[in-house]
């Protein structure tokens, strides 16, 4: 029997039904589907001097006609569009200057009940509150966006890697209850735009969007009248932080890219002079002198590293006093190594690779003496 | 004596039809004009700042929205209609609320299959064998058991409050 939906009058929009959450029961995290018909017919029994009538079912306008099916009672269930977008690891994404298309990971998850699409869009808006910490001193450029293929469950987001998923520009179709992952791309300024220790907050803007139109159009809750032939729209998301405004169609998270070079730290000491007693040394003429290179990797895994160290002028290098964490590194034509530029590296690393990391395990320390003149 | 037995065969077979008598409207209809609407409670404002509510067709229902159910059975006979019993299906995907089934003039029963019925703090269920009181939210059906006769153009109502799940 085919349903006929009630003809409604306007009605001004019942926020306050809005408010009457009455108890759900927790296996239904997005609730009933919109567009289902929830249908409801009364029936009637009586007697007239006490023989028992036949029933009357009932109509939404009033049936009198017994032993008849009636007309059901009907409602459409509207669609409440509910959803959030956060930021994975709540650490930032180390860059270094001039790199491209650097990933950045969120999670955008679909509470509403039914599926929805979804538009992305990244910018370099200043936030509205520090992030991890750092300030937002530059921007990026050139984002693109891309849908992990890595399964996502909601809970605790993990971080996947970015496996070369094609761009796209919106989320088609996210199923009611589920999530995705979300891949935000882009390229570092060059230094010194960017210089270690300098960090850029980017925003990713995600908003509800119809269906059909691949992100471009914003869905926008019905006001007022409530239409009993179409889905009506309710915006339910309740994030405030951050700038997020309830009830609007839009969540915002922000994530940070921060800048990682190598960093250089050098000293020096007198280790003896000739005279003075242990620990009195002074630099005089004659008094030997150990400068000691300390370099830090602050950034992404480095290979190439050079150092070029020039022999201060009014010293005299001592030759064969140069090392490399420790192991000795031959003079060049009787000079300094580094005086020409030599390759550097953590310990056990190859030449030219320096890792991450401020412990002796990865900073590379290179020493070399001279003696006053 | 003959007429006088076949009057009196008429009005046997008269008493124990199953249709209506003559008081009826036309034929075809029953004595009660049944009606079920669905609505919603909305806060009115008057110029002098009293709060009050009344009841509005429904307006975007989405999951946790509460609706009042109202299923009204008017009389349009000439003779009373006796023992009325509306009978009011809670739907699929929404949820009884407690305590909300009102009906002036009514015994309300409640029931969880659709054929036990009793009064709220009477209905059970049985779970791992053994009886147990039945919860609000099991509740699928509503009925109201009019105590007295609906007169002619007299009715009555029955009314609940339910959430979409």
């Amino acid at each position: 029997m085919k349903s006929i939906k009630q003809q409604l009058r306007r009605a001004r929009l019942a926020v306050v039904a809005l408010g009457l959450i009455g108890a759900m029961p927790s296996a239904f995290a997005a609730g009933t589907d919109f567009g289902t018909d929830i249908t409801n017919t009364a029936s009637v029994n009586y007697s007239v001097s006490g023989v028992p009538q036949t029933a009357i079912n009932s109509s939404p306008t009033g049936n009198s006609v017994p032993g008849t099916p009636g007309v059901p009672t009907t409602f459409e269930v509207d669609k409440k569009i509910l959803f959030v977008a956060e930021e994975t690891n709540s650490a930032a994404t180390v860059t270094s200057p001039g790199l491209t298309q650097v990933v950045t990971v969120f999670r955008v998850t679909n509470t509403s009940n039914g599926a929805e699409d979804f538009g992305l869009l990244a910018d370099n808006i200043q936030p509205p509150a520090i992030i991890f910490s750092h300030a937002d001193d530059f921007d990026m450029s050139n984002f693109t966006y891309h849908i992990s293929g890595a399964a996502c469950t909601t809970g605790a987001p993990t971080t996947p890697a970015f496996n070369n998923e094609p761009a796209v520009m919106h989320i088609e179709q996210l199923a009611e209850d589920t999530c995705v992952y979300v891949f935000v791309r882009s390229d570092t300024p060059a230094s010194p735009t960017a210089a270690d220790g300098l960090a850029s907050t980017i925003r990713l803007t995600v908003t509800a969007t119809t269906d059909a139109s691949n992100g471009v159009t914003p869905e926008v809750e019905t006001a007022g009248i409530d239409n009993a032939t179409v889905v009506d729209v309710v915006f339910a998301d309740a994030g405030v932080l951050n700038g997020n405004v309830v009830e609007d169609g839009i969540s915002m998270a922000f994530d940070q890219y921060l800048v990682g070079t190598l960093s250089v730290r050098k000293t020096a000491a007198v280790i003896s002079d000739g005279f003075s007693a242990v620990g009195q040394y002074k630099a005089i003429p004659g008094a030997t002198v150990e400068y000691t290179i300390r370099v830090q990797n602050n950034g992404l895994v480095t290979s190439g590293a050079q150092l070029t160290e020039a022999v201060p002028p009014n010293t005299t290098y001592v030759t064969g006093s140069t090392t490399l964490n420790g192991g000795a590194v031959s003079d060049v034509s009787g000079a300094m190594p580094y005086v020409t530029g030599g390759a550097i590296n953590s310990p056990a690393a190859a030449a030219g690779v320096i890792n991450p990391g401020s412990t002796a395990a990865e900073v590379a320390v290179v020493t070399f003496r001279v003696t006053i003149n | 004596m003959i007429k006088g037995l076949k009057i009196f065969g008429l009005a046997v077979i008269f008493a124990g039809s199953m249709i209506a008598p003559a008081a009826a409207q036309k034929p075809g209809q029953g004595c009660l004009v049944v009606k079920t609407v669905v609505e919603t409670e909305q806060v009115v404002v008057n110029d002098k700042g009293e709060k009050t509510t009344k009841l509005v067709p429904v307006a975007k229902v989405v999951p946790g929205v509460q609706v009042i159910y109202t299923t009204t059975a008017s009389n349009i006979c000439k003779v009373p209609s006796d023992k009325v019993s509306i009978n009011l299906p809670v739907p699929e995907h929404m949820t009884y609320v407690a305590d909300s089934a009102v009906g002036p003039g009514s015994d309300i029963e409640f029931s969880v299959d659709g054929k036990t019925f009793a009064a709220a703090d009477q209905l059970t269920v049985m779970e791992n064998g053994a009886p147990r009181k039945a919860r609000a939210d099991e509740y699928r059906h509503v009925r109201w058991n009019f105590k007295t006769s609906f007169a002619p153009e007299g009715q009555g109502f029955g009314r609940f409050r339910a959430v979409l799940n």
